[in-house]
């Protein structure tokens, strides 16, 4: 009965959608409304007005900056949600299940992720810091460094992948983002802008662009270290829950 | 001529047809990894319908080259939009994973369904 | 620039920056979590109140994010209801949090037992991450009803909702989770329509500046696209008020959660997804409002007087006080509901009235059933015989937000339905306007149940005789802030109904 039911509004939403899909403007035509309406001054002036190259990076940070500030608190929002939920303190933590499993990481790849992980994080701050002028930005460098952490997290283990990023300078590192829109934003309010303009419109126009690429970097940096920190922190939270089902080890 | 446009428009189609799989699969399993897989299906859905609909035939990427037309770089907005929706997702999908294991913790079973209403 | 445009964005931004700053400080500092986010709501509070007579002569506040000019950029854009609902908002988060201190923190009476939550404390280390979401959350709720965008509405919607499935499940125990799962289940998918219905519009306008797509879709040549995204757009933000057939997954989660998250759930969420849909209604489809859209607007109607009906039901065959509040809201939703559906001004106008004064009396409600679970452990309202003479002002206060839900003369709720049933009778819609009446009945019933049993019938046998006593200062004080505050509304009503109802001819006068 359920499975019918459920058949039934699939096809009804199915019909729906398909139908809008033959109503649409066809894919890739430059006169589409997509193509011909706000765009062409992102694509004309954006590496002139937002300082960027890379012209999604001006989008994100510059033009509609304010949209990622708000993607920067669902971020730290969800971290203190996954704190709330499975608990935030600093109890006894438990031995991490890769330390315990079966299969143990060998020598050799503990070597090699001791080899790698210098290559992994200089990438990730390679990306960090080139976003503006080619595909990346903080976004994807620090989901990198994420990736690194878990990385050494698998071949070394929770205890000690922990003791390398303690709790309190991850929280710390936490607010990097946020604090650094609030402050580049405010910057712009003092300097007679509204909020988040990174130009201050009584300096020369040189002093502006190194200005404005100063801001533009703080800003990728915190959210490079935030969104590498905030991963991490996920990572750890859902490891501990993992663990601290059994006995309680101390690390 | 309806045949032709949706032709013409496959990746929206395709985009449309993910989204009802992933409602689809949502509604229909009980195990909550499932539903969570099933959510995480329309979301990619939405995203592929969104970046498709920044395309431009024959265009490159949105990054500035001195010497090229702007007029032949892909829409950058919906991409921008996209990383936002992303993010969203992907601490979306956070949460809710925790909120799995703290359920599967305390009623030892991840089916909706079995987990009895007077437990506590 | 003058100085009073930045107020806004400040109002928006010092909570959220406050929210990062508290789990730093309470490293050192466990205990200025409360105060601190209190600071922030204050400076919120005092900045939408001092916008109230700016955006009154101006008509509305334009502020440019980044300074880029509209379509390009982001632009806040605060009409009077949102202006409105700014310092509702800030004010009731205030108040809440004021409440949610000794809540969260109880001082052991000398004699006698306290519960939490469900028999459990939260644990202490929690508190500060409660203050830390408490506060995004407030922000969310203010950043969306002041955006002017519809990409970032969308964002500030997806904010408030993790926020809020998180303050859920903070009890960390098995039903709250289950029901914070419930309530993703629905809301998560709600969310991804939601941004579904905005890619159709931006694939057929090529915009996101909700005034720039209101002027493109007037003479859009994808008509029927533009329908789709609407139906699309109002069932996503149907899910996050719990319109009546979505309303599945309130019940659990408004009575499953903390109490203060609870009044803020019923009282002011719940309304952002009804103001979703206003907003997109007249400030981006107004051009399509009165033609093609108003079928569905008309069927929207009486969605709403079906959820007053089935609301009254299930709250007068329930035996818990929470999931009897919690369905109440269901049919108050179906109130404000009706007041949109009918597009009309008076009709409006009680709606509007009703999100205020509904905000005001449910968040009362939930702070009593918090008072009278943190005291004396009792869920069940059979067990509220006599709950008067231990705790005489929290009864006292629930007595009189009990008149504004039933609509009692002097109160909010009286003010709300009376224009409700006036603009269904000047539109000739007398059925609607009878379950309005209805409604009203069968609400007296549910409420005056309870507050028969606290003030006229005596304890049980054993009851009530190890509760310490009334509830601390702090936590009847905002209680008693709120049902005052549905009385006066009540009372001055004649000073606020023509703000309301210039605010709602200039959202009419859209199309």
């Amino acid at each position: 009965m359920r499975k019918v039911l459920a058949v039934l509004c699939t096809c009804a939403l199915a019909v729906l959608l398909i139908y809008v899909v033959t109503l649409l403007p066809a894919m890739g035509d430059p006169d589409n409304p997509t193509n011909s309406n706000v765009v062409p001054r992102y694509l004309e002036q954006g590496e002139q007005e937002a300082g960027t190259r890379n012209i999604v990076a001006g989008v994100v940070f510059n033009y509609r900056g304010y949209d990622t500030m708000g993607e920067v608190a669902i971020f730290s929002a969800a971290l203190a949600g996954i704190f709330a939920v499975l608990g935030a303190g600093r109890r006894k933590i438990g031995r991490a299940f890769i330390d315990e499993s079966r299969v143990k990481f060998s020598f050799v790849s503990g070597t090699a992720v001791v080899l790698v992980m210098p290559l992994i994080i200089l990438f990730s701050i390679y990306v960090i810091f080139y976003g503006t002028d080619s595909p990346g930005g903080g976004f994807q460098g620090g989901a990198a460094i994420g990736a690194g952490v878990m990385l050494f997290t698998a071949a070394f283990g929770f205890c000690r992948a922990q003791e390398r990023i303690p709790h309190h300078v991850r929280i710390i590192l936490e607010s990097t983002a946020i604090g650094g829109f609030f402050l580049v934003g405010t910057a712009g309010v003092i300097g007679g802008a509204n909020f988040l303009t990174y130009a201050i419109p009584s300096l020369s126009a040189q002093s502006q662009t190194a200005l404005r690429a100063a801001m533009l970097l703080i800003l990728q940096f915190g959210i490079g270290i935030k969104v590498g920190v905030i991963c991490t922190s996920i990572l750890f939270a859902l490891l501990r829950e993992e663990e601290t089902d059994g006995v309680e080890h101390a690390c | 001529m309806v045949w032709n446009t949706l032709a013409d428009n496959i990746n929206y189609a395709v985009a449309m047809v993910l989204f009802c799989i992933g409602f689809y699969t949502l509604i229909i399993r009980s195990n909550l990894i499932k539903k969570i897989i099933g959510l995480m299906v329309m979301q990619v859905s939405v995203f592929f319908f969104l970046v498709s609909v920044g395309y431009l035939d024959a265009g490159r990427a949105p990054i500035v080259v001195p010497g090229e037309p702007p007029s032949a770089m892909v829409n950058p907005l919906p991409q921008a939009m996209i990383l936002t929706a992303i993010v969203i997702a992907v601490s979306t999908t956070a949460l809710f994973l925790s909120l799995a294991l703290r359920f599967y913790r305390h009623y030892g079973t991840l089916d909706m369904d079995k987990a009895k209403e007077d437990q506590r | 620039m003058e100085a009073y445009q930045h107020f806004a964005i400040y109002a928006i931004v010092t909570p959220l920056f406050v929210a990062v700053l508290i789990p730093i400080i309470a490293l050192w500092k466990k205990n200025w979590a409360m105060p601190l986010a209190g600071l922030a709501l204050s400076l919120s509070f005092v900045l939408s109140v001092l916008l109230v007579p700016k955006v009154r002569a101006a008509g509305y506040l334009s502020y440019h994010l980044g300074s880029w000019e509209p379509p390009f950029g982001i632009e806040i854009r605060i009409d009077f209801l949102g202006v409105l609902m700014m310092v509702l908002i800030s004010s009731i988060c205030l108040i809440v949090a004021i409440y949610s201190l000794r809540y969260l923190a109880p001082v052991r009476p000398k004699e006698g037992k306290t519960f939490f939550f469900f028999g459990e404390e939260m644990e202490a280390g929690k508190r500060p991450i409660y203050y830390s979401l408490y506060l995004v959350l407030a922000a969310s709720m203010l950043g969306f009803v002041a955006t002017g965008d519809i990409f970032n509405m969308f964002v500030f919607f997806e904010l408030m909702a993790i926020c809020s499935y998180a303050l859920v499940a903070i009890p960390g125990t098995g039903l709250p989770i289950r029901a914070a799962i419930k309530y993703m289940l629905m809301a998560v998918p709600a969310a991804i329509v939601v941004l579904l219905g905005i890619g159709l519009l931006y694939s057929v306008t090529g915009s996101l500046n909700m005034l720039d797509i209101a002027g493109r879709i007037a003479d859009s040549a994808y008509g029927q696209v533009i329908v789709v995204s609407y139906v699309i757009l109002i069932v996503g933000f149907a899910v996050k008020a719990a319109v009546f057939p979505l309303h599945v997954w309130l019940p659990d989660a408004h009575s499953k959660a903390p109490s203060p998250i609870s009044a803020l759930l019923s009282g002011l969420i719940v309304k952002m997804g009804i103001f979703g849909m206003i907003r997109v209604t007249y400030s981006v489809y107004g051009a399509y409002f009165a033609s093609d859209l108003a079928w569905i607007v008309n069927a929207l109607s009486w969605v709403a007087a079906a959820a007053i009906i089935y609301g009254a039901i299930m709250a007068i065959r329930q035996s818990d006080l929470k999931i009897m509040i919690a369905y109440s809201t269901v049919m108050n939703i179906g109130y404000i509901m009706l007041g949109f559906g009918l597009a009309d001004v008076t009709a409006l106008v009680g709606g509007a009235y009703h999100i205020v004064g509904h905000a005001l009396a449910k968040a009362c409600f939930f702070l009593c059933a918090g008072s009278i679970i943190s005291r004396s452990g009792y869920l069940k309202i059979d067990d509220l015989k006599g709950a008067a003479r231990k705790m005489p002002l929290t009864c006292a206060a629930f007595a009189l937000a009990s008149l504004s839900i039933v609509g009692i003369p002097p109160t909010a709720g009286f003010v709300g339905k009376w224009y409700l049933v006036w603009g269904s009778f000047s539109t000739g819609n007398f059925l609607l306007g009878a379950v309005v009446i209805a409604g009203s009945i069968m609400a007296a019933v549910y409420c005056f149940r309870v507050v028969y049993y606290m003030f006229f019938l005596p304890p049980a046998d054993g009851a009530w005789q190890q509760v310490a006593g009334e509830a601390p200062a702090s936590m009847l004080a905002p209680t008693w802030l709120l049902a005052a505050g549905a009385l006066a509304l009540g009372i001055f009503s004649s000073w606020i109904v023509p703000f309301l109802r210039e605010a709602a001819e200039s959202l009419m006068l859209l199309n």
